[in-house]
């Protein structure tokens, strides 16, 4: 039997990391530590009786975050909206999470739980909510990208705040690290093409408007191949609008890490 | 661990190792030395020694930092018919560089509102930080692109920036010999078609200060230096247009597979008469002589600037010199008292040739080169004469000197200590007024992201690279 007292409003989701704009229009704005990819909204359950499950939860297909991008802003839902959404574009892999989002809606079912089962998944992160003026949040839009860390169950406690209750960790796909004349990175991925994504994601981060130059290559198989795929970038944006980097340089190895994923680190002339 | 052994005043000689075709040579006070974060800088000087053709031995100056391939702060000549030229040498801004202009007025005499209006006049006149070019400007033309990389500076003064004067006042007088267009490809001729004449990002800047103090009294007066003056310094390079040679060679190295032997891919080089490592000399010459007419036109606007503001004709405003300090050259110096043509790599650091130097222009023949070494934007910068080679006069480290004061500390660092703080204010209350268009640069170029240049240039001095003429006093700064 459950009371009121352990009953609590649920939902399993992605932690979001992204160069989030400064500026946004009005509206009720999440914090950007609150922001998240919701995976499965359970509504209000019985914690202690889903508790127990979760180790037996199906894992992400993926041991590293995902990289995607903004593409545009979404009204949620469309008739009637009270929520401003941003949508993902996902830059590899994109029928991954979905597939995963099935597996788990299926499993969560099987347990006996009724989550909200959306005809089709729409993957998209709440950055405000009603009262919104939706002209302003279309006109200020511009495209960056973003990062899936950890997957989570979520508390939903009110006032857009959400308290995390069990986490399963993922792999971040790059990570600033020391270099004192330049910027680098240690960039992880489960294929070469992974490292040159989440690579590009990484530049992205810092200057948000090179999004707009990635090529889209059939594959990408070694680091020399990884690194003429970023220069190329950096050398379309800077001729069109400026950059602030001058190239990656042909530094490192991949290598081969004790957890099946590949790694590099990527040092960054600016 | 680099056991080190004291050669001379703050210089140390690293041995010769395994693999290492000569030893490495390191400029620096055991202070500098001990402050040093880790041991890579040195681990790139003793990879540098081993490239063919390295003559004497691979230098690390006092303000060596870890670069690609070769440490920032690095110097390596090789022989001109039997070594190899590297990209990795010279660095992706080909002819960063430093310039200084004498403006005849002293800075006590300026008031306060007449520093923020010309600040303000320099920030709106020269393009700083990314993506800001002249807007109502021509894009350069692939014939345009011809004549200044064949002209080099004498191409902007042609087009009204500045004065035929000028040229006399610059290494090479403004230009690199061996520049050829279709060395360079058109993705280099894109990226730099509207970057000429402005500063850029990162660490490059103009700057406005002091002359604050005078050390080598015979030498400013002959150089027109005075205690009190206005200076301008200028810090840019080649831009978009030299990363991308840059870029274009070392992707075509290693397609050659001509790092295969060497200890980092990054070291990756051409002999130097092969049909490779001539392409990458012309490229390379193409884009140190764009960075001269970017250098001559930022010069042009900051002229203009002082005229609107302060009624200051443009020729009043006096070039005293312009270094490259990423560059190779083709120089001759005596090795075992033969004269021998080599091939200077300089990589962060600056030709400092002392008296007597044919290629210098009379003045500079009679005293030595005017050598510049920006510090930090809070602290000061120096003005050096260039003392050629040090000790027992044998080419020890090919006339070379520092180039600045080197980061101590990462970009992530800066940013962090100064998140929660207000930087623009704090330099305020030093005195020191800062323009910049992001925050971030603010802060990432912060005077304590830097090593302490008074410490720096005092180990060029005591190695004997280099007098010190005069301390500059920065007070107006425009950053990338």
């Amino acid at each position: 039997m459950s009371d009121d007292t352990t009953r609590k409003r649920l939902f399993f989701g992605f932690e979001v990391d992204a160069p989030w704009p400064t500026h946004l229009p009005n509206g009720r704005v999440l914090l950007e530590k609150e922001r998240h990819l919701t995976t499965a909204f359970l509504g209000n359950v019985d914690f202690s009786q889903l508790e127990s499950l979760l180790e037996n939860a199906p894992a992400p297909s993926f041991k590293i975050g995902l990289a995607g991008e903004f593409d545009k802003v979404v009204f949620l839902p469309s008739t009637n909206p009270h929520v401003v959404a941003y949508h993902v574009s996902w830059m590899e892999n994109p029928s991954a999470l979905e597939k995963d989002v099935q597996t788990f809606m299926h499993w969560l079912k099987s347990q006996g739980f009724n989550p909200n089962d959306p005809k089709k998944f729409l993957p998209h992160v709440t950055v405000s909510r009603s009262p919104f003026d939706s002209v302003s949040w279309n006109q200020t839009f511009q495209k960056f990208p973003m990062i899936l860390r950890n997957f989570h169950l979520y508390e939903s406690i009110g006032n857009l705040r959400y308290k995390t209750l069990w986490t399963y960790p993922l792999l971040p796909p790059f990570e600033e690290i020391e270099h004192t004349a330049d910027i680098a990175y240690k960039i992880r991925g489960e294929t070469p093409f992974q490292l040159y994504i989440h690579a590009f994601t990484a530049l992205a981060f810092k200057f948000p408007e090179i999004i707009s130059f990635r090529k889209e290559y059939v594959s990408i198989e070694n680091l020399d191949a990884i690194i003429i795929a970023l220069n190329r970038a950096i050398s379309c944006a800077d001729s069109e609008m400026g950059c602030p980097f001058k190239a990656v340089s042909f530094h490192g190895h991949i290598k081969q890490e004790a957890n099946a994923t590949l790694s590099w680190e990527m040092i960054v002339d600016v | 661990m680099y056991n080190l052994q004291k050669k001379g005043p703050a210089t140390f000689l690293l041995p010769q190792r395994a693999g290492m075709k000569v030893p490495g040579l390191i400029i620096a006070t055991e202070k500098l030395l001990q402050e040093m974060e880790n041991d890579k800088p040195f681990e790139q000087v003793c990879n540098v020694a081993s490239l063919p053709g390295i003559q004497g031995y691979s230098i690390a100056m006092p303000d060596i930092h870890w670069g690609y391939g070769f440490p920032i702060g690095g110097v390596a000549a090789m022989d001109a018919e039997t070594g190899v030229i590297s990209p990795g040498g010279v660095g992706y801004d080909i002819n960063c560089g430093v310039r200084l202009a004498i403006v005849p007025i002293t800075y006590k005499s300026l008031k306060g509102s007449q520093k923020d209006a010309l600040l303000k006049k320099i920030f709106h006149l020269v393009p700083s930080g990314v993506g800001k070019g002249h807007k109502e400007r021509k894009k350069l033309t692939r014939e345009d692109y011809c004549q200044l990389i064949n002209l080099g500076a004498k191409w902007s003064i042609q087009h009204g920036y500045g004065f035929e004067r000028d040229l006399q006042h610059m290494e090479s007088n403004g230009v690199l010999e061996g520049a050829e267009i279709d060395a360079v490809s058109l993705t280099a001729q894109t990226r730099g078609q509207n970057q000429l004449g402005t500063i850029g990002s990162g660490n490059h800047f103009v700057e406005i200060g002091e002359i604050q103090k005078i050390h080598l009294s015979q030498t400013a007066e002959a150089w027109g230096v005075a205690e009190g003056q206005v200076y301008v310094l200028i810090h840019s390079g080649s831009r978009g247009f030299g990363y991308q040679i840059c870029q274009d060679t070392l992707d075509q190295f290693v397609k050659l597979g001509l790092n295969e032997g060497l200890p980092d891919k990054q070291l990756v080089a051409a002999s130097i008469n092969s049909s490779e490592g001539k392409r990458y000399f012309s490229a390379m010459a193409a884009a140190a002589n764009y960075a001269f007419n970017n250098r001559q036109q930022i010069l042009h606007y900051v002229r203009q600037a002082f005229w609107e503001i302060l009624h200051i004709l443009p020729e009043e405003i006096r070039l005293l010199y312009d270094v490259c300090h990423n560059i190779a050259k083709f120089e001759t110096h005596l090795i075992h008292g033969k004269r021998r043509k080599l091939c200077v790599h300089r990589k962060g650091a600056t030709r400092a040739f002392g008296p007597g130097v044919e290629e210098l222009s009379p003045l500079f023949r009679q005293t030595g080169q005017p050598v510049m070494v920006p510090g930090d934007m809070g602290r000061a910068s120096y003005l050096l004469v260039g003392c050629g080679n040090p000790l027992d006069g044998h080419s020890l480290t090919w006339c070379s000197c520092c180039h600045g004061a080197g980061r101590a500390r990462s970009r992530i660092q800066s940013m962090k200590a100064w998140k929660e703080r207000d930087p623009l204010q704090y330099m305020q209350h030093q005195g020191i007024q800062v323009m910049a268009n992001s925050f971030r640069t603010i802060a990432e170029e912060m005077p304590d992201a830097y090593k302490d240049v008074d410490e720096v240039v005092s180990a060029c001095e005591e190695a004997g690279l280099a007098k010190i003429v005069a301390k500059l006093r920065p007070y107006l700064v425009l950053k990338g």
